[in-house]
């Protein structure tokens, strides 16, 4: 196994009385742990706290644009639009145009295609005896 | 006392700093234990009070912790942790609430071998000695170089230094040592071999 510059790991005696011993480090180890506790909890819930802020902002928002949805659904029905706008479907009706209620409610015609011509024709007809 | 860092470790501290980010106590865990050893050692050099040094490791853990944001995402835990101890351990110093204390090695009431515990204890004292006759970057730059086998680079980075200034100062400082405490503790390394051949 080599070191950080890649040589072998070997280290001078030196450094090896710096170290600590089993005591030390069972003690030091002991009392980082202890020191940190609160802080990594700290952490965690600061972890926590993010989520729940971000989720508490999102909520209204997405209520908000399930209402706005909502709402939309609810103008589009067709019971809301003026009859002049109805759009009939070809399915129901056989044709689809905007109907004119004016002239839907004017009387209908007899002979629809005829002409003042062939009236009189009629007319003619019926009142001259045979 | 050789010990090896294994690579893994190392590739995976960017993944171990993110779950420390998220409050993972195994995470930090890891983190400790794989820079205790040299942390304390490092503390020990600047310092030169075992217990001193252990207040500048158990700080600069917890401030390390608190400030892990500060970290850069993807980079190495370990230069950054370093300077962070650096600057604990500088200011306890300057502070002045180093306490002053007898050495005796904390090892040699629960040791199985009070006679050889308390002469690691001299063996130390003499490195300690040793150790504070140098400046303090030379003394840091060595350390980090010996301890944690640094690059320059890595040193440089740690110290706020130029490169070439990590290489003088770690040329001159295990010069020092090797002078004071013989080559048996300070053996030449590569790199001192080559400088001295091309000289």
């Amino acid at each position: 196994m080599n070191d950080r510059r890649g040589k072998p790991a070997k280290r001078p005696r030196w450094v090896a009385e710096l170290r600590p011993d089993d005591l030390t480090r069972q003690r030091l180890k002991r009392s980082i742990a202890d020191a940190a506790r609160p802080v990594l909890e700290a952490r965690r819930l600061t972890w926590w706290d993010v989520a729940s802020s971000w989720a508490s902002l999102l909520i209204p928002v997405a209520a908000s644009i399930a209402l706005l949805i909502a709402g939309l659904a609810i103008g589009d029905r067709p019971a809301s639009r003026t009859a002049s706008t109805i759009a009939f479907s070809a399915d129901t009706l056989g044709y689809e145009e905007f109907v004119d209620w004016a002239s839907a409610e004017e009387l209908p015609r007899a002979f629809p295609g005829d002409s003042l011509a062939d009236l009189d024709v009629v007319l003619t007809a019926i009142t001259t005896e045979p | 006392m050789t010990r090896v860092v294994p690579d893994t470790i190392a590739l995976d501290e960017p993944s171990l700093v993110r779950q420390v980010k998220a409050g993972d106590e195994t995470a930090f865990g890891t983190l400790v234990e794989r820079y205790m050893d040299t942390g304390f050692a490092a503390a020990l050099s600047v310092l030169g009070n075992p217990h001193d040094a252990e207040d500048a490791v158990q700080n600069a853990f917890i401030r390390a912790l608190e400030r892990i944001d500060q970290l850069k995402p993807g980079s190495p835990f370990g230069p950054w942790f370093f300077r962070v101890l650096r600057s604990t351990a500088l200011n306890l110093r300057r502070r002045e609430i180093l306490r002053t204390h007898e050495e005796i090695p904390a090892s040699a009431s629960a040791g199985s071998n009070p006679a050889k515990e308390w002469e690691k204890g001299l063996t130390r004292q003499a490195v300690l000695n040793a150790l504070s006759e140098l400046p303090e970057m030379q003394r840091l730059a060595v350390t980090l170089y010996d301890l944690e086998g640094y690059s320059h680079r890595e040193i440089a980075e740690i110290l706020d230094i130029a490169v070439g200034t990590s290489r003088a100062h770690v040329h001159h400082g295990r010069k020092s040592l090797r002078l004071r405490l013989g080559e048996e503790f300070v053996p030449m390394d590569d790199e001192e071999r080559k400088d001295d051949r091309a000289r």
